[in-house]
């Protein structure tokens, strides 16, 4: 066996432009894939993070029923409780409590009377608690004009006006800016009308303006007064900071919080739409990938094809001075396999230089891709070891299959004949 | 002033026009002013609701809340399709927008186009007699009505099935049903009363389907018509002043 290595070696330097142009040919097969692989992994990671960081968190608490049909009455009361166990989780990096109520809300036309608001739309008003929402999502970073919530003595007091952001498209739609007067019309938790002026404080742009068209956030205490809630919430965004520690996360708060009625679900769950858009082009990219990998194949096949084909002579000679048919084909194989380990090894190096840079500096996509409102136009690469296992595999399986069938013909060669032909 | 036809209708079964018509006719006034409590059960809560009406032809209404004291002075005012509510607490007063219209209005199983949308029976829906309602037995005494909207009618239902007494011609019950067939809503009358020298029933009791979601009643406590109600009733000026004229 030893011999047939070192047999290999050899053969592989006597060639060395035929074997250059195969180790090529895979090489360039394992870089592309092995790129393919990390961009993919990297921007839909990226993509998820940035996702469910800048609004739904990675992992969220409702009450049992709320996500399949949210409703004002589905809440989660004893906020304060929930807190100290989310706080005992240690893999919590932030987590941001919400209230949602629909309500009409209207603006005053230019130069109408002064009690009377003709401007009017269906919102969803979305009480926040504004640190804690800027610790988690960073919401500031949105805000196009005036300013964020503060968190103002008018809340306990609801004679004065309160504070609210617009969503930019909601702004447009009832004409207002920050400064304009607003009311507020809605029914609280108890079947009581619930009313309230308020002030724009400021504008906000999400990114997704079906949000941005309907949503007006009011802080939490405000809304909890406001819809007679007390210190319930209908939703707790949590924010773990990593997608690995989001399973290990549920599974610890599922034990702190074992007590309570509570739902929780990772993105995967509440944020559907986006992951089955994201699954799919993840499956077209894989094929993108399994197509790269097998014409990287048929490289191989083609140019081991070549070798067996102008080594006949070669083979004939070793038949001749008594060589078995096994020992040409463990040869013919042995040489595919260690064209290919030095591919593996190349096309590691160029692979982790390319992945390297991608997951610096991404590339921007012409077409942005829109998932769930959001928009990403620039994709970014992450390493990970399915980068190399994968096309290394794939080279290596490819290099012993392709190179197995003219190893059995160039074992079948006619001694006598190949001498006399070639 | 209804006893001409009234007599046509008492000899025999009336003809399905006729019989549409006096339903129409039943409530149909110059003005009206009236006195109302409305009861809204839910799942949640309950509330009730005094309240007092106007309305001047087919297409204005005024209503003033009362009671409870939190929601006293609340308004709706429509002209027309258009609906504004008036809120004491914010001293503002709101146009509701189209999107809206489906809404409930004040919490209630009404929505704000039960309000504002006058329903004309013979105008708007062509009726045949039925035998049995599709659910239930058939009583004696009453006459039994399918009821489908004109493709003018923008309503969200495809049928209406009533029950009609067959000696007072007096509706007992509407039973709404979707295209697929499924009950959507029954409307229950009750309580004939005299009321302003009409005879006429005084509970309306409006039960959405599932019947989970809870239903409302209305009952009219006191009602006058055409006694003449001043059209200055029916302006933003009155409504933001918190009604009452």
């Amino acid at each position: 066996m030893g011999g047939t290595v070192k047999l290999a070696w050899r053969n592989i330097f006597r060639q060395r432009r035929r074997s250059a142009l195969t180790v090529l040919s895979m090489t360039g097969g394992f870089v592309l894939s092995s790129i393919a692989i990390g961009w993919m992994n990297g921007s839909y990671d990226n993509m998820i993070l940035f996702f469910t960081n800048s609004r739904t968190g990675q992992i969220q608490l409702h009450a049992p029923g709320y996500s399949d049909d949210p409703s004002i009455y589905l809440y989660m009361d004893d906020l304060a409780g929930i807190a100290r166990e989310l706080n005992s989780v240690p893999s919590i990096e932030n987590w941001t409590p919400r209230v949602y109520a629909g309500a009409l809300l209207a603006s005053r036309d230019q130069g109408g009377e002064p009690g009377v608001f003709s401007n009017s739309a269906g919102v969803m008003v979305t009480g926040i608690d504004p640190e804690l929402e800027e610790m988690a999502t960073g919401f500031s970073s949105t805000l196009v004009s005036g300013e964020m919530l503060g968190t103002t003595a008018a809340d306990s007091m609801l004679f004065a006006p309160g504070s609210i952001l617009l969503g930019q498209e909601l702004a447009l739609l009832l004409d207002a800016s920050p400064g304009d007067s607003l009311v507020l019309m809605s029914q609280a938790v108890d079947g009581a009308s619930a009313g309230r002026r308020y002030e724009v404080s400021g504008i906000v742009s999400t990114g997704n303006t079906e949000l941005d068209r309907s949503t007006a956030y009011i802080t939490l205490a405000d809304a909890q007064l406001l819809f007679g809630l007390g210190d319930a919430v209908h939703e707790i965004a949590v924010m773990t900071g990593s997608l690995d520690l989001v399973e290990g996360t549920l599974e610890d708060l599922r034990t702190a919080t074992s007590r309570r009625d509570v739902s929780l679900e990772p993105w995967q769950v509440f944020a559907r739409e986006f992951y089955n858009g994201m699954k799919a082009d993840e499956t077209s990219l894989r094929i993108t990938i399994g197509i790269i990998l097998a014409m990287a194949g048929l490289g191989v096949l083609n140019t081991i094809l070549m070798m067996v084909l102008e080594r006949r002579r070669e083979f004939g000679v070793m038949k001749a001075l008594g060589a078995g048919p096994g020992r040409i084909v463990t040869l013919i194989v042995t040489e595919a396999v260690q064209l290919a380990l030095v591919s593996i090894a190349a096309g590691g190096i160029l692979a982790t230089l390319g992945l390297l840079y991608l997951s610096r500096h991404g590339m921007v996509l012409e077409q942005p891709l829109d998932y769930g409102g959001f928009t990403f136009s620039e994709m970014v690469a992450a390493i990970s070891p399915e980068c190399y296992w994968l096309p290394a595999v794939c080279i290596l399986f490819t290099a012993v299959l392709v190179s197995l069938l003219p190893a059995v013909r160039a074992s079948r060669t006619d001694p006598a004949r190949s001498l006399r032909t070639v | 002033m209804n006893l001409f036809p009234l007599v046509i209708l008492l000899v025999s079964q009336p003809s399905v026009d006729d019989l549409l018509q006096h339903l129409d006719e039943l409530y149909r006034s110059e003005d009206s002013h009236s006195m109302m409590t409305m009861e809204v059960v839910t799942q949640h809560w309950e509330r009730t609701l005094e309240m007092e009406a106007w309305s001047s032809g087919e297409d204005k209404t005024f209503i003033l809340v009362h009671s409870p004291a939190r929601e006293a002075g609340s308004a709706t005012l429509r002209i027309g399709t258009e609906m504004w509510n008036y809120s004491p607490a914010t001293n503002s007063t709101v146009r509701i927008p189209p999107s809206m219209m489906t809404g409930s209005w004040m919490g209630s199983h009404l929505t704000n186009n039960d309000i504002v949308k006058e329903i004309t029976y013979s105008e708007d829906y062509t009726g045949e007699y039925l035998d049995t309602p599709s659910s239930g037995e058939a009583e004696d005494g009453m006459l039994y009505l399918a009821l489908y909207p004109e493709p003018s009618t923008a309503v969200v239902w495809s049928r209406i099935e009533c029950a009609v007494n067959r000696e007072t011609l007096l509706p007992q019950w509407e039973r709404y049903y979707d295209a697929r067939d499924r009950l959507i809503k029954t409307i229950t009358f009750s309580e004939v009363r005299e009321m302003g020298g009409r005879t006429i029933p005084s509970v309306m009791r409006i039960q959405p389907g599932d019947e989970e979601e809870g239903s409302t009643t209305v009952t009219w406590e006191e009602a006058i018509f055409d006694a003449g109600v001043s059209e200055d009733v029916f302006s933003l000026a009155n409504l933001q002043s918190g009604g009452g004229m």
